[in-house]
């Protein structure tokens, strides 16, 4: 703009003007929210031509939350990004080729059968003793309030979590256990790292389950230079499997972690090594998320490098923390992004099982006592954020049914400690408009159970 | 974050097209919204730019001036595509909200009413001073255009008199 034609002030005066006018307020982080599509695209198309040539996300988008129910878009979207080329970005480590994932591994192992089912979904949480010291109870709770069973375990077991119809437990010689509601339980797999630390034992290394509880993902530090470069893997096993790697890297001051494991493949997260303090809410993933293909690999960001808190919805939108906002992109979405609070702390970014809301909560980080924490839902088709549900508590799960599990932590402000559940739909999503109850004093929530056929 | 060079899914062709991304970007998003006034509306044609632009980023062999001029050309394009399926999208019918701006307070006798001031323009005309109002120098805009640079800058002395002249008669 420097060839302005001379003599022309006026008119240069009126086009600044006009420019004013035009871009003043417009959005900063809209060029973010535009990238995020862009290389959405470019990852799912690496040689440059989509199935649907260069409209593919809109015709998606388009046909999907009008045309054809959430879960048939879902699987034509998986479908869709099913046949486009992938990029194989598994490094083979020396010395362990023999680890690696491969191709002509089935990730889905037959599951044995189990012997006790349960007949209703049940939450599972447990409690311990307020010293810290002493045995660990798991509790089975239905959402009715009822505490259905609880076991005492021994000292040498710690629970990792349900999924499916399972509950695995960790015992300290690195087997897994299914545990079941009458106290039994089978030995379902081993490999996993041992823990020899006397007393309570805990879960030695950070362990989530596949949604049927078929699979489960664990990961190793090899090794942490003084310089930083840490060397971490991630390990797969299964029901009856041997243990093998699926994701291997050396970062500097990050390490390869399990962030959660809700849709088909799980997702991982490249955390920051030695963060600490007062960490609110615990899933931060304080570093890139990635989904990680168990056959090939494969890993494919799901938000920015640093985002922190991140989720994906079943209809394949991302909503995820960065720089004081939680952002949510497409599909059907055209970037939505919501401020945070001064202290930029927020957990529990949580899609609903229909993919038409996203939760989460907020804080201003006082501290461990009188921690005030408000949970703020985002209407996706509207955009409209809303403060609701009991103060003090943050989400943790849906019900398959659809209604929130939320917790309130010790010492949180708004009241008693313990678990509540939510019910919400789109014309209560407010405060006073929902049904809400406290399921139990407990404020250690791993998950539900549920029933299987 | 560090990743290992075989973690990073990120190639040479990729990371150039996204560097022009990040370069270009804000620019088209600017020229966008100077047409559409609506950011949604705006922020889809702008992906739709670069991801047809992706499709074909194999293909282009030019340098960055030719890049900018490439990449504005398929916005155009797409701009106009939208226009003619959704003709309701035009400076004509902005809200009375949008046409208030500035920062200026709404009584404020220095505050510029854009829809009167750009809507007796023609499309080329609108264009033009969109894609200056977006950081477009009159050479460049030539380039997208296809006209002489010379052709641009008395197309875009008209436009702003026109305007002016407007707003005059509106004081």
């Amino acid at each position: 703009m420097n060839d302005d034609i001379n003599g022309n002030d006026e008119l240069q005066e009126l086009e600044d003007q006009l420019r004013a006018a035009t871009f003043t307020g417009l959005d900063p982080a809209a060029t973010g929210r535009v990238f995020g599509r862009v290389r959405d695209h470019v990852q799912a198309f690496p040689n440059g031509r989509g199935r649907f040539g260069g409209d593919w996300n809109r015709r998606l988008l388009a046909i999907a939350p009008f045309a054809i129910p959430a879960a048939a878009a879902a699987a034509i979207a998986v479908a869709v990004l099913s046949t486009q080329p992938q990029k194989v970005i598994l490094p083979v480590p020396a010395g362990s080729p023999s680890t690696l994932v491969s191709p002509s591994i089935s990730p889905s192992p037959v599951p044995s059968p189990s012997p006790t089912k349960i007949a209703e979904p049940l939450l599972v949480e447990t409690s311990a003793p307020t010293t810290g010291q002493g045995p660990v109870t798991v509790h089975w709770i239905a959402l009715d309030g009822r505490e259905v069973a609880s076991r005492v375990l021994p000292a040498n077991e710690a629970l990792i979590g349900p999924g499916g119809g399972r509950l695995l437990v960790y015992r300290s010689d690195g087997h897994v256990l299914d545990l079941h509601i009458d106290g039994t339980a089978d030995d379902i797999g081993s490999g996993m790292p041992a823990n020899t630390a006397p007393g309570q034992t805990d879960v030695p290394v950070r362990t989530v389950v596949s949604p049927d509880g078929n699979q489960w993902i664990w990961a190793k530090m090899v090794s942490n230079t003084p310089q930083g470069n840490v060397h971490s893997q991630i390990w797969l096993s299964g029901v009856g499997q041997t243990p093998r790697l699926v994701a291997d890297a050396t970062e500097m001051a990050h390490a390869l972690e399990p962030h959660s494991w809700k849709l088909n493949s799980p997702l991982i997260a490249h955390g920051a090594i030695g963060v600490g303090g007062y960490l609110l809410f615990d899933d931060y993933s304080f570093g890139a998320v990635d989904h990680l293909d168990l056959v090939s690999g494969k890993q494919t960001p799901v938000g920015p490098a640093d985002a922190s808190v991140v989720d994906v919805a079943r209809n394949g939108a991302v909503g995820y923390i960065q720089n004081h906002m939680v952002i949510v992109n497409g599909p059907g979405l055209r970037g939505l992004s919501f401020a945070l609070p001064a202290s930029g702390r927020a957990g529990g970014v949580l899609f609903d099982p229909t993919s038409s809301h996203l939760v989460f909560a907020t804080s201003p980080a006082l501290g461990p006592q009188g921690e005030q924490i408000e949970t703020d839902s985002i209407d996706l088709n509207s955009g409209a954020r809303t403060a609701f549900g009991p103060p003090g508590t943050k989400p943790v799960g849906w019900t398959p049914d659809g209604r929130l599990i939320a917790i309130r932590p010790n010492g949180a402000a708004g009241g008693p400690a313990g678990t509540f559940l939510i019910s919400v739909s789109t014309s209560t999503f407010a405060p006073g408009g929902q049904t809400i109850a406290q399921l139990s004093g407990h404020t250690q929530y791993y998950g539900l159970e549920q029933p299987t056929s | 974050m560090m990743r290992t060079p075989e973690a990073a899914l990120i190639t040479d062709i990729d990371a150039t097209f996204f560097s022009l991304y990040h370069r270009e970007a804000p620019l088209v998003l600017r020229y966008l919204y100077a047409r559409v006034r609506d950011m949604p509306t705006a922020e889809d044609l702008c992906s739709d730019t670069f991801c047809r632009a992706w499709d074909s980023w194999r293909r282009f062999g030019g340098d960055d001036t030719a890049a900018r001029a490439w990449v504005m050309t398929i916005a155009r394009n797409r701009l106009a595509d939208h226009l003619r399926h959704n003709r309701r999208v035009t400076f004509e019918e902005l809200s009375e909200s949008h046409s208030i701006s500035g920062g200026a307070d709404e009584q404020s006798p220095g505050r510029i009413d854009l829809r009167r001031a750009l809507a007796g323009l023609s499309s080329d005309d609108r264009d033009l001073v969109a894609m200056r109002m977006a950081g477009m120098s009159h050479s460049e805009i030539a380039t997208v255009q296809g006209r002489s640079e010379d052709a641009v800058k008395k197309s875009w002395q008209r436009a702003l008199l026109r305007a002016r002249s407007v707003l005059e008669a509106d004081a």
